[in-house]
């Protein structure tokens, strides 16, 4: 992984675009951007007409050396900034960013090559995305990217967030399953209701694979889980969580 | 709210200059280290306290916001050990917790 420098940048809104019922894919182009390693994030300061400032954490779902940045931003009802970033934000508008940072919560193809293994809750999915996304681009050209899985808890089929980049992804080998805690497809086998140690123990890889394990979700979420893992034989060095709540 | 070490990397990198989310912070209570991404955080509009995830004791205080007033202090860290440039598979996997995501537990030799 690449250490890169932190610092502040100027971002330029490229494109918003509908990512579910309730968030916003938002592409950033930032000229100074160094670029930064799959699964770290920024933080978006806005500066309102008064001066008063507000800033809050988002992953970042692009990865690389390139000017784009994109996050994708759920709504938190009565938040500070999210409302805004979904609902007021347009192309040529300006914000600041910090970043990148985290160089814990990465991934890069460098290294030993042990099967990853991504659990998303909502939209902590986004970090895990970018990861998925530069596997997959490894698997076009070389034919033996790292083996992943992806197990994603979801509120509804459309609260899904980066369905078709997903279902493409399937098809050159990512495993998906996800688990709908609301509302699932019709037809759909399993039963519909938050994670259990249970689903959980079926979807990931088995122990002795020893994969590395990559949790983002809201706080109780990510405690859930890798408290089952452990419970499962996981060691806990090889898993890696990042917690979030809201604004 | 209730998150962990990787929510202050911003404001840790104002103080640094740099991201410190992979320094390896030694706990002043239990000296238990660990990673910061895994110190246990709590944070609120006036800022933010990072607790050791095997002790709880208050390791890190951050206050005010960046591009203002910031104010920093680390009352629990007996040491700070923060890595010159491209970590190393090995330093990555530092601060073995005990219980998954937990922050400043395990062993780690320096």
């Amino acid at each position: 992984m690449t250490r890169r420098p932190a610092g502040w940048h100027a971002a330029t809104v490229r494109a918003v675009t509908v990512e579910t019922p309730s968030a916003r894919r938002i592409e950033f182009e930032v000229p100074s951007w160094p670029g930064n390693d799959a699964g770290s994030h920024v933080d978006v300061r806005l500066t309102a007409p008064d001066g008063y400032q507000a800033t809050r954490s988002y992953s970042i779902a692009s990865s690389g050396e390139t000017p784009r940045v994109v996050l994708a931003v759920d709504e938190v009802p009565g938040g500070e900034v999210s409302p805004f970033l979904v609902h007021e934000l347009q192309p040529g508008d300006q914000v600041e960013l910090h970043g990148p940072l985290g160089s814990y919560f990465v991934w890069g193809p460098d290294g030993e090559q042990r099967p990853v293994q991504l659990i998303a809750g909502g939209s902590g999915v986004v970090p895990l995305y970018a990861m998925a996304e530069v596997r997959d681009a490894l698997q076009e050209v070389r034919r033996d990217a790292t083996p992943f899985r992806l197990l994603y808890s979801v509120r509804t089929p459309e609260d899904r967030f980066f369905a078709p980049e997903l279902s493409r992804f399937a098809g050159r080998g990512l495993d998906i399953r996800y688990v709908y805690t609301r509302q699932a497809p019709d037809g759909w086998a399993e039963p519909v209701g938050r994670i259990t140690r249970e689903t959980l123990a079926a979807a990931v890889w088995p122990v002795e694979q020893r994969p590395s394990v990559y949790v983002c979700g809201p706080t109780a979420f990510v405690e859930a889980v890798a408290d089952w893992l452990v419970a499962l034989g996981h060691e806990p060095r090889d898993i890696r969580t990042e917690r979030f709540g809201g604004g | 709210m209730k998150v962990d070490g990787n929510a202050i990397a911003g404001p840790l990198a104002e103080v640094f200059g740099r991201d410190v989310t992979l320094a390896v912070a030694t706990c002043a209570g239990c000296h238990e280290s660990g990673v910061i991404a895994r110190t246990m955080v709590y944070a609120t509009a006036m800022g933010a306290v990072a607790r050791c995830a095997h002790c709880e004791l208050v390791l890190m205080v951050l206050g005010g916001r960046p591009g203002a007033r910031m104010l920093f202090s680390m009352p629990g860290v007996s040491s700070l050990e923060l890595m010159p440039d491209e970590p190393t598979p090995d330093e990555e996997s530092v601060g073995t917790a005990q219980r998954a995501g937990g922050g400043l537990s395990g062993s780690h030799s320096s």
